[in-house]
C-alpha cells in the first residue's frame, strides 16, 4: 500500500546527480519509498538555514533553484514531511582529510586520537550539509542517512600523494577513520552511509569504473555515475528497511 | 674631587627616574646585552607570562620559532585546546630551573625520560606535561610517541635558534623522592595519585636554582654555542603554596629568589640577559595598574606595555630593527590544508551541469 512506504528525501548537492541517474535508469528498486529530491549546487549551500523543524533558503533565488527539480515544488524541506532524509554528499567531504591524517600517521607530526577525533568532529561540523542534516534529525521525527561526498576518482596525482608507507598501513588506519566519522555522526543523531567498499580502491580512491563519464577530459574527479549512483542508494535503502 | 654620584645619568636616581614620572613614562629599564631583532631566530618556554611574549613577537614579525605546530590545518581553537603553538614546543608550562633541565636533558642527551605515567578514568597523563592533552592519552604508548615529537621539537629548537627566552615561574614543585625527577604539577591534582611516601614538596633553594640554571646553560651552549639566553621573572603570583606560608610571602620569597637567579647569571655569563618584565608588572611604580582585580593576572595592557619597553629598549641601543618579514611564519593560518576550497565558477558550472543532466527529462528505462 503506497501510504505504508517510507517518505524518502534525497537532500543533496551536485553529488546527488548521480542518484537520480541510478533512479531514472532503475538501476535500483525504490517502490518500497515515495521519493522526492531536493538539492542544488555546493555554493548555494550557503544560502541555506534551519528553522522551525525546516531547512529554510535564505533567499528567494535559492529557493527556486531548490525547488525546481522537486517533485512538488518545495521551496523548503520540512523535516515533518518525511520518514527518512538521506543526506547525499552535500558538502560532507571526507577525502582530504582522511589523506592527511593518514599522512601524518606515517610522516607525522604524531596525532593522538584525541586529536584526530576532535580534527573530524570539527571538520564534519564545518560543513553546511552535515549540520544541517543534524538539525533535521534534532527535530527527533526523521531518520537522517549522511552519505558523504565519494572520495576523489584515483588519478595518477592522486596516487602520487601516497607514499609506500602510507599505502602499507592504510589498511590499519582507514577503517578507523570511518569508524571516528560514524560515530560522529551518530552522536549528530544522524546514520553514516559510508561508502559502499565496492567502489573504493587503494583505500582512499573511488574507482575509476565508478567515475563521471570523460572525467579525465573534464578533470572532473569528483563526480561519479549512475552506477555509483545505485549503491549509494542501495546501501541508503539497507539502512532504511531494515 | 667630586664622587660617583655626581656624574650619574638621571635614570640612577629614584625622584628623577621614577618619582616625578607618570609610569608609562618610565623608560630604559633595560640595558639589553644582545640585539635581538627581527631575523633573529627566538624560542621561548616557560611559564604562563611566557606564552604572551611569542604572541607579541608573532605580531611584531619577529621569528618566534614553532618547531611543534601540529598536524597541518589546526584552527585556532584546536591548536589552543591542545597547546600547539604556546610555547616553541608542545611541553606546556616549565615552572623551574629544574624542570626546563630535565626537558633540555632529555631531549638534548641520551638520559631517557622516566616512563611513570599518570592515569585519571581510564586516560593517561604525562607527568611533565599533564594539561597539554585534553582528556588524557588514549593509552601509556600514544603518550610515549606524542612525547617523542616535543622532545624531538626541543632539540630543533635549541640547534636551530639564536635567543631561548625562558621565563621563570616558581621555585616550588613536587618531586619523586627516590629518583629527584620533578613533575610540572602535584600529583592528584590533574591526574595519577598523591603518595606522601613517594612524592617530595621542594622549594629550591639559591644555590639549586642557580646550579640549575648554569646546567641549562651548558646544555645549551653543548649543542648551540651561540645561543644566548634571555631571562624573565614571572610576574604572576602563585595560585598556591605548600610551603606553609602564607601565599603573599611564599609568592614574594620565590620571586625574590628568581629574581636573584636572574641577576647573578646575567652578571656572571655573558650569554645571559635580563628582561625586567617583573619589574614592570610588580613595582609600585607602577601601582598595580597591570593587574586584573584577582591581583594575580597581568592584564593586556600590562603585556603591551612590556613588550612596548621591550622594543624601545632594543631600539635605544641598537638602533631599529631591520629586516624583512621571513618566509618560515611561525604559525599555521586559519586555511587548513585538508579543507575543500570553494568553488569556483567553473567547478559551479561543473555541478550544476551534473544537476541539469540527471534532472533532464529523458526517456524511461523500463
Amino acid at each position: 500500500m503506497t501510504e505504508d512506504r517510507p517518505r524518502l528525501a534525497i537532500f543533496g548537492d551536485s553529488h546527488y546527480a548521480c542518484l537520480k541517474q541510478a533512479h531514472v535508469q532503475n538501476l535500483v528498486d525504490l517502490s518500497a519509498v515515495e521519493l522526492e529530491y531536493w538539492g542544488h549546487v555546493g555554493g548555494r549551500f550557503r544560502n541555506l538555514e534551519f528553522r522551525d523543524g525546516a531547512i529554510h533558503p535564505t533567499d528567494d533565488f535559492t529557493a527556486q533553484r531548490f525547488a525546481k527539480f522537486n517533485e512538488k515544488g518545495r521551496l523548503t524541506l520540512p523535516a515533518a514531511d518525511f520518514d527518512v532524509i538521506l543526506v547525499a554528499g552535500a558538502r560532507t567531504y571526507l577525502a582530504r582529510i582522511f589523506l592527511a591524517l593518514l599522512r601524518c600517521h606515517v610522516h607525522g607530526p604524531f596525532v593522538s586520537q584525541g586529536l584526530r577525533s576532535r580534527i573530524l568532529s570539527d571538520h564534519l561540523q564545518d560543513q553546511a550539509g552535515f549540520r544541517l542534516g543534524s538539525a533535521l534529525a534534532g527535530t527527533g521525527g526523521v531518520k537522517v542517512l549522511l552519505s558523504p561526498i565519494a572520495l576523489y576518482t584515483e588519478s595518477a596525482a592522486g596516487l602520487a600523494q601516497m607514499t609506500p608507507e602510507m599505502t602499507a598501513i592504510a589498511p590499519e588506519i582507514v577503517p578507523f577513520l570511518w569508524e571516528e566519522v560514524a560515530r560522529i555522526t551518530a552522536e549528530a543523531g544522524m546514520t553514516l552511509v559510508p561508502q559502499p567498499p565496492e567502489s573504493i580502491t587503494n583505500w582512499l580512491w573511488t574507482k575509476v569504473d565508478y567515475a563521471v563519464a570523460d572525467h579525465e577530459a573534464k578533470q572532473d574527479f569528483e563526480h561519479h555515475n549512475p552506477a555509483y549512483g545505485a549503491l549509494v542508494l542501495q546501501a541508503a535503502l539497507d539502512r532504511i528497511t531494515a | 674631587m667630586p664622587h660617583p654620584y655626581e656624574s650619574l645619568p638621571e635614570d640612577r636616581f629614584w625622584r628623577s627616574a621614577v618619582g616625578e614620572r607618570d609610569a608609562l613614562d618610565i623608560t630604559g629599564l633595560w640595558k639589553p646585552k644582545m640585539r635581538i631583532s627581527r631575523r633573529t631566530r627566538i624560542v621561548t618556554a616557560g611559564s604562563c607570562f611566557a606564552q604572551h611574549f611569542a604572541k607579541a613577537l608573532v605580531a611584531r614579525r619577529y621569528r618566534w620559532q614553532d618547531h611543534e605546530p601540529g598536524p597541518p590545518g589546526l584552527t585556532p581553537a584546536q591548536r589552543l585546546d591542545y597547546h600547539y603553538g604556546t610555547f616553541s614546543f608542545r611541553t606546556g608550562n616549565i615552572y623551574t630551573p629544574r624542570m626546563l633541565r630535565q626537558w633540555l636533558t632529555w631531549a638534548l642527551t641520551d638520559t631517557p625520560v622516566p616512563p611513570e605515567v599518570w592515569e585519571r578514568d581510564g586516560r593517561f597523563y604525562d607527568p611533565f606535561r599533564p594539561g597539554v592533552e585534553p582528556g588524557g592519552f588514549h593509552s601509556p604508548a600514544e603518550l610515549y610517541a606524542s612525547r617523542q615529537d616535543t622532545l624531538a621539537a626541543i632539540w630543533s629548537a635549541v640547534i636551530g635558534s639564536q635567543v631561548f627566552v625562558f621565563t621563570m615561574g616558581l621555585t616550588e614543585a613536587w618531586a619523586d623522592r627516590a629518583s629527584g625527577v620533578e613533575y610540572a604539577v602535584c600529583p592528584g591534582t590533574i591526574a595519577g595519585s598523591f603518595d606522601p611516601k613517594r612524592h617530595l614538596f621542594v622549594n629550591h633553594g639559591f644555590a639549586a636554582l642557580v646550579a640549575d640554571m648554569q646546567a641549562v646553560m651548558q646544555l645549551l651552549q653543548a649543542a648551540n654555542p651561540r645561543m644566548r639566553l634571555l631571562l624573565t621573572v614571572s610576574p604572576v603570583p602563585l595560585t598556591a603554596t605548600a610551603s606553609g606560608q602564607h601565599v603573599l610571602l611564599a609568592t614574594s620569597h620565590s620571586k625574590s629568589m628568581l629574581r636573584a637567579v636572574a641577576s647573578e647569571l646575567t652578571g656572571t655569563e655573558a650569554l645571559v640577559d635580563y628582561f625586567p618584565s617583573y619589574e614592570i608588572i610588580t613595582q609600585p611604580a607602577y601601582r598595580g595598574r597591570f593587574y586584573a582585580p584577582n591581583l594575580r593576572s597581568v592584564l593586556p595592557e600590562g603585556v603591551d606595555h612590556v613588550m612596548r619597553c621591550f622594543f624601545q629598549d632594543q631600539e635605544a641601543a641598537f638602533g631599529p630593527s631591520r629586516g624583512s618579514v621571513v618566509a618560515e611564519a611561525p604559525a599555521p593560518t586559519t586555511v587548513p590544508e585538508a579543507a575543500e576550497p570553494e568553488l569556483s565558477e567553473a567547478d559551479e558550472l561543473r555541478c550544476e551541469e551534473e544537476i541539469l543532466a540527471a534532472f533532464a527529462p529523458t526517456p524511461r528505462h523500463d
